[in-house]
């Protein structure tokens, strides 16, 4: 007689191995039109501190620190000025350590806090991106959903402030390869507040860059939306309407790309989010336009800039009328010298350049 | 002990005729570790069979692993276990079968449903946090977490552990040094078994972890952990100070590592016959089995009878995880 088949143990049900990278309390809403406390314009320094002291004020679980956060100096950048005054217990300086500044804000987070932490340089969080790789970004997903570690890291980045090789780096593309973050690239004083308080009350992960060239540049600096005002993640904004092509940008080089702007008939596209990409508003635009670039500070080689265009020439194929180009800083590190800068990081010309080559074509 | 202090006192005296931990005591952790150890020859029978892709035995560290849990409070206490320690994860309480389904990667393995690698156990009833692969990267976590629990008010103490060799990680060194900066109730646990692999310790380093711990400022003690006397007479002191505010401990147990360093080595490359025969006189089961036979808390066939029994019951939860559905 047969023996019966034995049935096979049975193994973990595949079918929904994205589960539990992000929480399902996604910080996506309607955004709302903002309403401004005044008419003034504030710079994106200032309107990072007024996030976070809103924020701090309404959530008591809200806890920072950093290298050189604490007052008097108040971060080399001075975001967090006035903040220690505020709350003694809750803003501190931290060892010069950015595995410990990340590592110890994701244990922090697990016990139930809101560490929004500073890497002074995005350039230097590297001793950290073990924790940031690794820990943090897995927790939720490796316990199937037991676990989740909401950290708020920041990180001055970008270039153009004569820092060379190692005060200058774009790091979105390199964290953006690691799933379970929230990625944040804000252009402007209105789109950082709105940004930064959003990151504040998420229930994952966020890397929020701020570029630090932009921080008092007077092209970032916009009026002040007051404290309900949330942007949620993965929305960009068309700053400029245009026809004739379509620039996908973000960071400093959105106003590059402004430059030149009314010249070409542009429609700039401030993805203002890297991670999730607001892909809609890129698609539709390439479909009205039928021309676009992708413009980013970051070098050219696996930059964000080819995450854009292979969603584009997956999505937009029928639609294009030229080749998806790309203008992004050399394969090189970032130099000292400004004309050594100058000609590593993309500039009005580079673009214009690759923009005559998308029109002519 | 002043946060500069430099001392670090070793305890590493072993002798049975001295009886100072109270004969209940012993009999838990000898029942206890008598668990880990069926548990452990079960999976090595199941690996064998191909149903476990790996398997971190912790053969010579059980004893330090139950023993340290038996003096914390489980489910108020922290754990940030590194990957040899299913027997931090039983003796917390996780059920036997749970680890068997874990180990397995089954459907319904309550620690990552298969998402992680075996031997990385979690449970939140349990305050056992999952863990990543990577070798001391649980250290910073686990100092954020005291410091949660600093501001939350409560005397919960963090337990955390490696090897001996995940402690040439820089962030063990960032770990010891932010805790002991703001006095965070973390017991870091060093189970220096002599071997990163195939990696033997003075390789690592010319100073011993708990003088380099030492040197951070943070009270560092060297005990025997295959003899449950020197942690008995250590810790619990140590540990009602952690409670009451005093900041944290290092402790650096002595063990063996009686197997391999995972189901994918083979130790017997890089260890001598006569070095793995020393090894096993140190064997932290058979010295308490000594100890309980030479004060006579059970006979030999007391023993036999409890062996068989825990054996029978280890086998059955594990029987239970390998079956198939119903």
């Amino acid at each position: 007689m047969r023996q019966p088949m034995k049935p096979m143990p049975r193994q973990p049900e595949p079918g929904h191995i994205t589960a539990h990278i992000y929480s399902d309390q996604t910080p996506f809403f309607e955004e709302k039109e903002p309403a401004y406390i005044s008419e003034d314009t504030i710079s994106m320094v200032e309107a990072l501190n007024r996030a976070l002291r809103e924020e701090m004020e309404r959530n008591p679980k809200i806890v920072m620190w950093g290298e050189d956060i604490a007052d008097p100096k108040g971060g080399v950048f001075g975001v967090t000025r006035g903040l220690t005054n505020l709350y003694p217990d809750r803003v501190q300086n931290s060892p010069l350590a950015e595995a410990s500044i990340v590592g110890v804000a994701g244990g922090m987070a697990i016990g139930g806090y809101k560490p929004i932490v500073e890497i002074q340089f995005a350039d230097y969080s590297w001793p950290g991106f073990m924790q940031m790789r690794n820990e943090i970004p897995t927790l939720r997903w490796r316990s199937n959903g037991t676990w989740s570690d909401p950290v708020v890291v920041r990180m001055a980045c970008g270039g153009r402030i004569k820092g060379g090789p190692f005060h200058s780096q774009c790091v979105e593309a390199i964290y953006a390869h690691t799933p379970g973050w929230y990625i944040v690239f804000p252009s402007n004083a209105t789109d950082a507040k709105g940004l930064m308080k959003t990151a504040a009350r998420a229930d994952d992960p966020v890397l929020f860059l701020e570029h630090k060239r932009l921080y008092r540049h007077i092209s970032a600096k916009s009026r002040e939306p007051n404290a309900d005002y949330l942007i949620p993640f993965g929305k960009g904004k068309i700053k400029r309407h245009g026809n004739a092509a379509t620039v996908v940008t973000w960071g400093a080089t959105v106003y590059t790309a402004l430059e030149l702007a009314d010249e070409f008939d542009l429609e700039v596209i401030d993805l203002r989010t890297i991670v999730p990409m607001d892909d809609e508003i890129v698609f539709n635009s390439v479909k009205k336009t039928n021309r676009v670039l992708v413009l980013h500070e970051d070098a050219v080689m696996i930059g964000w800039g080819a995450e854009v265009v292979a969603r584009i020439a997956a999505n937009c194929f029928d639609h294009l009328d030229a080749p998806v180009l790309r203008v992004g800083a050399k394969d090189s590190f970032v130099a000292s010298a400004v004309s050594l800068e100058d000609e590593v990081l993309p500039s009005v010309e580079d673009l214009r350049r690759e923009l005559t080559k998308l029109l002519r074509y | 002990m002043s946060r500069k202090s430099k001392e670090t006192p070793t305890n590493l005296r072993s002798e049975p005729e001295r009886r100072i931990v109270p004969d209940a005591v012993v009999l838990e952790l000898y029942r206890k570790i008598l668990g880990v150890y069926y548990i452990e020859e079960r999976l090595k029978i199941l690996t064998r069979q191909g149903k476990i892709s790996f398997l971190a035995s912790s053969r010579g560290h059980e004893k330090v692993q139950v023993g340290t849990v038996m003096m914390l409070k489980p489910g108020h206490d922290w754990f940030f276990p590194y990957y040899r320690e299913k027997a931090i994860a039983y003796a917390l309480g996780m059920p036997v079968k749970d680890i068997f389904l874990h180990m397995l990667s089954r459907e319904g393995d309550p620690s990552s449903n298969g998402r992680n690698m075996p031997e990385h156990f979690s449970s939140r009833e349990l305050n056992l946090v999952s863990q990543t692969a990577c070798t001391g990267t649980q250290f910073l976590p686990a100092v954020g977490m005291a410091k949660a629990l600093k501001k939350d008010g409560s005397d919960a103490i963090v337990y955390v552990s490696s090897g001996e060799g995940a402690a040439s990680e820089g962030e063990f060194a960032e770990a010891i040094n932010w805790a002991t900066r703001e006095e965070l109730s973390v017991l870091f646990l060093i189970q220096n078994n002599g071997y990163a692999i195939s990696v033997p310790r003075n390789a690592q380093t010319t100073s011993e972890i708990h003088r380099i711990a030492a040197g951070f400022g943070l009270p560092s003690y060297h005990v025997d952990g295959t003899w449950y006397e020197s942690m008995y007479e250590t810790m619990p002191g140590l540990i009602q100070r952690m409670r009451e505010g005093s900041g944290p401990v290092l402790i650096e147990a002595e063990v063996v590592r009686l197997d391999s360093h995972s189901s994918s080595d083979d130790q017997t490359k890089y260890r001598s016959d006569e070095e793995l025969k020393r090894a096993r006189e140190r064997d932290p089961i058979m010295l308490t089995e000594k100890y309980i036979l030479q004060h006579r808390l059970l006979s030999q066939d007391e023993i036999k009878g409890m062996r068989d029994k825990i054996q029978a019951e280890v086998n059955a939860a594990a029987d239970e995880a390998d079956a198939a559905p119903a």
